[in-house]
């Protein structure tokens, strides 16, 4: 765990150790990341050859090249990319305060949660208007937010008992998760016919229609996730051994916990507004993130890289399909085998 | 044991039969709450007539065109689903076990919108069929998975194990319906567990294929009480294992299945039923088969009419309502013990 004297970098209170297979990982990823860029920027219907592409991004391009370049190819991919990363380092961090894989905030409900909420906003204009002042795609993410924050105090709250059981933590997250999940299923009765076409869609997780606006508010909520993240890393990593031992260590728990979690609701909250439920990203990323980074825990920016790269060759591949799925469902088709064979995993292991 | 057992077996009977009568109570005035309470208020004298056919008056064509086979509806898939749940509990011996948490409406669900898409016939004969498919695959699998571990730790992952296949197959769905807005008009109420306006041969259907899970649900009750004390115990004590487990798959397949086709998926019924039930009575299978049905019928009734008057004008689908009661219940069993096996 420590780093060796003379090893890594060290800038103040961020560390940064030096372990050659993360390093390894870390150059292999951000090289599938370029190479899911190049991809991603060349394929689709109108062929642009590279040097088109070089006069698009110096601002000489026609119209049409900056239409489908910038405004739909590489807004769509800077989204899916940010809202994978926001959605690693999330589950990262409460995978860590939890000590536990299965506590991310797919699984918990708090996804649900947001969603329910975002529904409500999108369902009833009226009541947004009157609660939050906007209405509209405006209004979802304070909505999602206040569904998320709502969600993950009525799990925290309920599964308190001087302590966090994990398994209870994650019953009391199942039956929310089913509150929530019956919540959003009332509304789209109550929703016309239209509003319940959008809301469904909305709800199975899609990068279809996403704009270069999205943009600002995910980069800046995944830019403060990071910088905060880099502050608390040290602290996380003392947390992983147990609470007790963080605070024999000089780790003030309760505020790095806490931190942590607003930190994971922030980026579950405004993700979800962006582009609904994406299943299963904040649950796989750190995951993986662990095995291939060769940590002892879920290293979150390797996850919130890892989870960029995951999203964007998810919604690759749902694109190449004949028919256009929502880069959710194909997530939720590929997430959940790996959560059944992490579970069988850890049947072995006593705890994870 | 071989002249232990009639003593045992009376015993249970005389304790028993009064708590199944207590369901049987329970079940009945659901039924004719069910009858009586309603957006539009009838007067009980007006319901009664109703009832024996001594009356013509619009009030009287509410009752015997809209709640008695919505009553009939509710009562047959929640038994269904109570018995259900009462099986996977015993077989898998997890106090979380139900049909709605565990994925296997999630599979019948999600193969009767396959089957809407790619054959686009949506006759009651297809859906059921195509119900009874996604029960019995998921079955089968939860079935696989349950068995193998019984400590606590599994009984939780084998619910997250459950959700997790939900979830697949929930995203599966609204793939399929996605593509399709007309799907998705019919679909969208029909995922939300609706017990009215349903058509009559399917209800007549789900009624058949009910009563024969029914007798297999019960005839296994007695392998499930032996399998309870563990495979080894169960086959010293001359209990078929590998037969009865395939019983219960069938009898589950069929009761979950055939109301799934009928209402939509619902959940909580299965798991809340065999609580209630045991409450009153003991880990006697034989009974709590019965007594869970019993229950099941109540519940879904009960969740009905509480939908009928919950949001007036309009009304709540009563999977809604099982939902928004369920899940603060699952939550309260999660929270009041260490969780055992059964």
């Amino acid at each position: 765990m420590t780093p060796e004297p003379n090893s890594g970098l060290q800038l103040g209170p961020i560390g940064l150790p030096r372990r050659s297979t993360a390093v390894k990982a870390t150059i292999t990823t951000l090289g599938l990341l370029l190479l899911l860029t190049a991809i991603a920027l060349q394929r689709g219907e109108i062929d642009i050859p590279l040097s088109r592409m070089l006069d698009t991004f110096l601002g000489r391009g026609t119209r049409l090249d900056h239409l489908v370049l910038i405004d739909h190819r590489l807004a769509r991919l800077l989204v899916g990319a940010g809202i994978g990363c926001a959605l690693g380092i999330a589950g990262a961090l409460t995978q860590t305060i939890a000590r536990n894989p299965i506590a991310t905030p797919d699984i918990l409900g708090v996804t649900t949660g947001a969603s329910a909420f975002a529904v409500l906003v999108l369902v009833m204009p009226r009541l947004a208007e009157s609660t939050l002042g906007i209405s509209g795609r405006a209004a979802l993410i304070p909505g999602a937010f206040v569904g998320a924050f709502l969600t993950t105090a009525l799990i925290l709250g309920i599964s308190w008992r001087g302590g966090f059981d994990g398994y209870r933590l994650i019953l009391v997250g199942l039956g929310v998760n089913a509150l929530a999940l019956a919540f959003t299923t009332w509304l789209l009765t109550k929703a016309s016919i239209e509003e319940a076409a959008v809301a469904t869609r909305w709800l199975s997780g899609s990068l279809e229609g996403v704009t270069i606006t999205d943009i600002i508010p995910l980069f800046v909520t995944s830019l403060v996730i990071i910088f905060v993240c880099l502050f608390i890393s040290g602290d996380l990593g003392a947390l992983k051994l147990g609470r007790d031992v963080a605070k024999t260590l000089g780790v003030r728990t309760g505020r790095t916990e806490f931190i942590a979690l607003a930190l994971a609701v922030l980026a579950v909250a405004v993700t979800t507004a962006i582009a609904g439920p994406i299943a299963f990203v904040a649950f796989v990323a750190p995951q993986a993130a662990m095995r291939v980074f060769g940590s002892a825990g879920p290293p979150p920016i390797a996850s919130g890289l890892l989870g960029a790269v995951l999203l964007v060759s998810a919604d690759l591949f749902a694109m190449s399909l004949p028919v256009t799925l929502p880069v959710g469902v194909i997530t939720a088709i590929f997430g959940a085998p790996f959560l059944l064979y992490i579970l069988r995993h850890q049947h072995r292991r006593t705890r994870a | 044991m071989l002249y232990l057992k009639p003593t045992h077996q009376r015993l249970s009977a005389t304790r028993m039969a009064p708590i199944t009568l207590g369901f049987v109570g329970l079940t009945v005035t659901a039924v004719f709450a069910s009858f009586a309470i309603g957006a539009r208020s009838i007067p009980i004298s007006e319901v009664v007539a109703a009832l024996l056919g001594t009356s013509t008056s619009p009030e009287a064509v509410v009752v015997t065109s809209q709640r008695i086979p919505r009553t009939l509806v509710a009562l047959i898939a929640g038994s269904g689903l109570g018995a259900a749940g009462a099986l996977m509990q015993g077989h898998t011996r997890n106090p979380l076990a139900d049909p709605g948490l565990f994925g296997v409406n999630a599979g019948a669900g999600f193969l009767v919108a396959l089957t809407a898409f790619t054959i686009g016939i949506s006759s009651p004969f297809t859906i059921t069929l195509a119900a009874l498919f996604g029960a019995a695959i998921t079955a089968v699998f939860i079935f696989f998975l349950g068995l193998r571990h019984v400590n606590s730790s599994a009984l939780v992952m084998l619910a997250v194990i459950g959700t997790t296949v939900s979830a697949l197959l929930s995203g599966l769905t609204t793939a399929i319906i996605l593509l399709d807005k007309q799907a998705l008009d019919v679909v969208r109420f029909w995922v939300a567990g609706s017990v009215t306006n349903r058509d009559t041969s399917q209800i007549i259907l789900t009624l058949i294929l009910t009563i024969i899970g029914m007798l297999l649900a019960v005839s296994n009750g007695f392998s499930i009480n032996n399998l309870s004390l563990g495979e080894d115990v169960a086959k010293s004590l001359g209990t078929r294992v590998l037969q009865s487990r395939i019983v219960g798959i069938l009898a589950i397949t069929l009761l979950a299945g055939a109301a799934t086709a009928l209402c939509g998926p619902i959940g909580f019924v299965g798991l809340v039923a065999p609580h209630l039930a045991r409450v009153f009575s003991r880990h006697d299978y034989r009974w709590l088969i019965v007594q869970s049905a019993l229950a099941g019928g109540s519940l879904l009734l009960f969740a009905d009419i509480l939908g009928r008057v919950m949001a007036p004008p309009g009304e709540l689908q009563a999977g809604i309502v099982m939902g928004i009661v369920g899940a603060p219940i699952l939550i309260l069993i999660a929270r009041k013990r260490r969780l055992v096996a059964l």
